[in-house]
């Protein structure tokens, strides 16, 4: 186990800056998610902690120590690729025993861990085959299997689940999570999914094009975004953002939108505005499943009319394409209202809203809670 | 008239059988694939396509025998995962080249280019080369060239995969403006069950070659027909219970919990039954009754518009999804109830009931 500081660390390849004054503290034992679009410095973030590649400016400190200079097989680090990278030529058994055995540990207790592992991953039946028979949901265990196997204080996963098929993924989720509570390790976790990030991290941080966007809680990051990046990254459906001018007539303030829509601010987004007085562009962002339907919740609730396009079913629920005067915001319909082809008026919730700097993109006016 | 109908199609592989399959796609439908790993949903496409020779049966184009019309003739086109755009061609060339190829004349090479550039929003990107675009332009410009010729049908083999996961959410909405507005025939494949659902006018759900379940989506999410179809729909997939039915046929009994049921199925009295619960209908409660199992709450996954709670009822794990926007365990309590009109009963073969 160790915590981990990265102390304004910056990655250059030639002119390229893939990583740019990072700084991020992650404690002893905490499951830390890196989410972002692909080629945004995750992984090579990533490949920094590992030592497999030196930071161009900044240090990385595990306990509070430097390990720059340390080999990288004593730095005691556990990877799993997308790609396995599990001997296909050799027996399962040999597969997890490997990293016992170049540690040269008795052979009873490689015997028991081994065995130990095979159970927790249901690959005991497994033990006898060659790696190349398994199936491509089973590699995957095995790869994670043999990684953990060795407990290393600090478990890097680079994508793990993002070959598998989605009920699989869905299952190895809720595994990877027990497995991190009963070893108490480090783990760093890259990923472009989202609701992974969500569903296993103690924090996630977003990294948009080698800058660190947010740091935080899975339930923050949601809730509480600080620019207008993470909140459109972050949550499944994604959140609507409308970008748009702001006017201020006759002591009423509203956002209006190239394609003529225009949206009183009233409530709580009005007063977020306010205090920022200089804001000529901003967006306006809500959480589908904060449009009501139908009727009217609050008074302060933002009312519009709009053309059900689309309706498609999303698990339990029903999502709702409602285009507004060219523009398009997703709700969610809790009670199976919304029929294609149909005129709706629909409300978003003012208390919901949230305003970023047209310029900026960072966020303006208080939490939600 | 149908667009695509298939009529007891069967071909054999050495290690995997395809079908029989009966099958009509309607002229205009958006029709969905869904299957895990190798349950056939390529094969199938390949049956459209006329790749496959059949052993047993037939594949009917606009009611014509499509082994009766030429290559040509058939008007089918495809997505393929990987793409396959031409790396040394533009956007605009490869867009073009189906048309090209059949020798149109260059005003209804310019006419169809537009349209479907419009459509696609990719005018902007038409002088690029594939290697210039992100996965999403290279993704619309594929599917340009695949509706660049008005043909019967598109077939759509998991087009959207390679892209990340906020782009596919995209593209999809995109596909299905796209087909209502060309009213063409779109046969999709995918194996995210999410996808699929959200798209498709029907979908068939395809399990070891065969064809388990066509219906729409709603139909088959509420009313699996089987408990292969109810593992394979939903996620987190439905929680399944085995146990049997009570001798009146009216309660669904099992070891941690009996459940009254909303009507009773006594032709399977007595019978050994599994019971089905989906994440979504099981709610916490006060009450401690025979029917209100006893939980315990191993860990939560807050998603942000929900929150996915894992836990055991009689050593059992089960997955609840909460509404509530953020849960803790202490306010999960020690009980909970299934909603009773949302419940699913499977025989012992695993057929609903």
């Amino acid at each position: 186990m160790s915590s981990i500081q990265i102390q304004d660390v910056t990655k250059s390849f030639g002119d390229f800056k893939a990583v740019s004054n990072l700084c991020l503290d992650i404690a002893e034992g905490e499951f830390v998610a890196l989410l972002g679009p692909s080629g945004c410095g995750k992984t090579t973030t990533m490949n920094m902690i590992a030592g497999l590649e030196d930071p161009s400016e900044g240090s990385i400190l595990f306990n509070g120590q430097d390990l720059s200079s340390t080999r990288i097989q004593d730095r005691n680090i556990g990877f799993v690729f997308q790609n396995y990278a599990i001997f296909t030529h050799l027996t399962v058994f040999k597969n997890l025993a490997y990293g016992l055995a170049v540690r040269h540990l008795p052979k009873q207790d490689i015997e028991r861990r081994v065995k130990a592992m095979a159970d927790r991953m249901g690959l005991s039946h497994r033990l006898d085959q060659k790696a190349s028979s398994l199936s491509v949901n089973e590699m995957q265990k095995l790869a994670i299997g043999r990684s953990a196997i060795v407990e290393p204080r600090i478990f890097l996963l680079d994508e793990p689940l993002s070959n598998l098929d989605a009920a699989f993924r869905a299952y190895m989720r809720a595994e990877l999570k027990v497995l991190q509570r009963e070893f108490g390790q480090t783990m760093i976790y890259v990923t472009h999914d989202q609701i992974e990030a969500m569903s296993l991290a103690d924090k996630i941080a977003i990294i948009d094009r080698g800058k660190l966007m947010q740091y935080g809680a899975p339930l923050e990051v949601y809730n509480n975004p600080t620019n207008r990046f993470v909140a459109n990254f972050v949550g499944s459906p994604r959140m609507n953002l409308v970008d748009g001018e702001v006017k201020n007539t006759g002591g009423s303030m509203k956002l209006v939108i190239e394609t003529g829509l225009e949206i009183p601010l009233s409530g709580r987004v009005g007063a977020d505005i306010a205090s920022h007085r200089s804001t000529q562009r901003m967006s306006l962002g809500i959480r589908p499943q904060d449009i009501y339907l139908g009727d009217l919740h609050h008074t302060d609730d933002i009312p519009l009319s709009g053309l059900v396009e689309e309706v498609e079913r999303i698990g339990p629920k029903r999502l709702a394409y409602i285009t507004a005067k060219g523009t398009r915001f997703l709700a969610v319909d809790e009670r199976d209202y919304m029929t294609p082809g149909s005129e709706v008026e629909f409300f978003l919730a003012a208390e919901k809203c949230m305003a970023f700097d047209g310029a900026t993109g960072e966020r303006m006016g208080g939490r939600v809670q | 008239m149908n667009a695509i109908e298939i009529n007891g199609a069967s071909k054999r592989y050495p290690n995997f059988t395809l079908g029989p399959i009966d099958l009509a796609i309607g002229e205009g439908e958006f029709f969905g694939i869904f299957g895990p790993p190798s349950s056939g949903k390529t094969s199938l496409l390949k049956l459209i396509l006329g790749l496959v020779e059949l052993d047993r049966g037939r594949v009917a184009l606009g009611g014509t025998d499509s082994a009766r019309l030429a290559v040509s003739q058939r008007g089918i086109s495809m997505v393929f995962q990987n793409l396959a755009l031409f790396p040394n061609m533009s956007g605009r060339e490869n867009i073009i080249y189906p048309l090209t190829e059949r020798k149109a004349s260059k005003s209804e090479i310019d006419a169809r280019l537009d349209a479907v550039a419009e459509v696609l929003h990719i005018s902007h990107i038409l002088h690029k080369n594939p290697a210039q675009m992100s996965g999403g332009e290279r993704q619309r410009i594929a599917l340009g060239r695949a509706l660049a010729v008005k043909g019967r049908a598109i077939l759509l083999d998991e087009p959207v995969s390679a892209l990340d996961a906020r782009l596919r959410e995209e593209m999809r909405i995109e596909l299905k403006r796209l087909q209502r507005m060309d009213k063409q025939t779109f046969v999709y494949v995918s194996n995210d069950e999410e996808e699929v659902m959200a798209v498709s006018d029907r979908v068939a759900i395809m399990d070891h070659g065969q064809i388990i379940q066509v219906g729409p989506p709603d139909e088959i999410y509420n009313r699996p027909n089987s408990i292969s179809v109810a593992k394979l729909v939903g996620s987190p997939p439905m929680n399944l219970f085995p146990g049997h039915l009570s001798d009146d046929g009216e309660r669904f009994e099992s070891p941690s919990f009996t459940m009254s049921l909303d009507f009773p199925r006594t032709a399977h009295a007595g019978a050994a039954a599994t019971l089905g619960v989906r994440p979504e209908d099981i709610h916490q409660t006060s009450d401690t009754g025979a029917a209100c199992p006893g939980i315990a709450v191993s860990s939560t996954e807050p998603l942000g518009s929900h929150t996915i709670v894992n836990a055991t009822i009689g050593g059992r794990l089960v997955k609840i999804r909460t509404s509530g926007r953020v849960i803790g365990a202490s306010e999960l309590g020690t009980h909970v109830s299934f909603d009773q009109r949302r419940l699913h009963l499977f025989n012992a073969d695993g057929e609903r009931i």
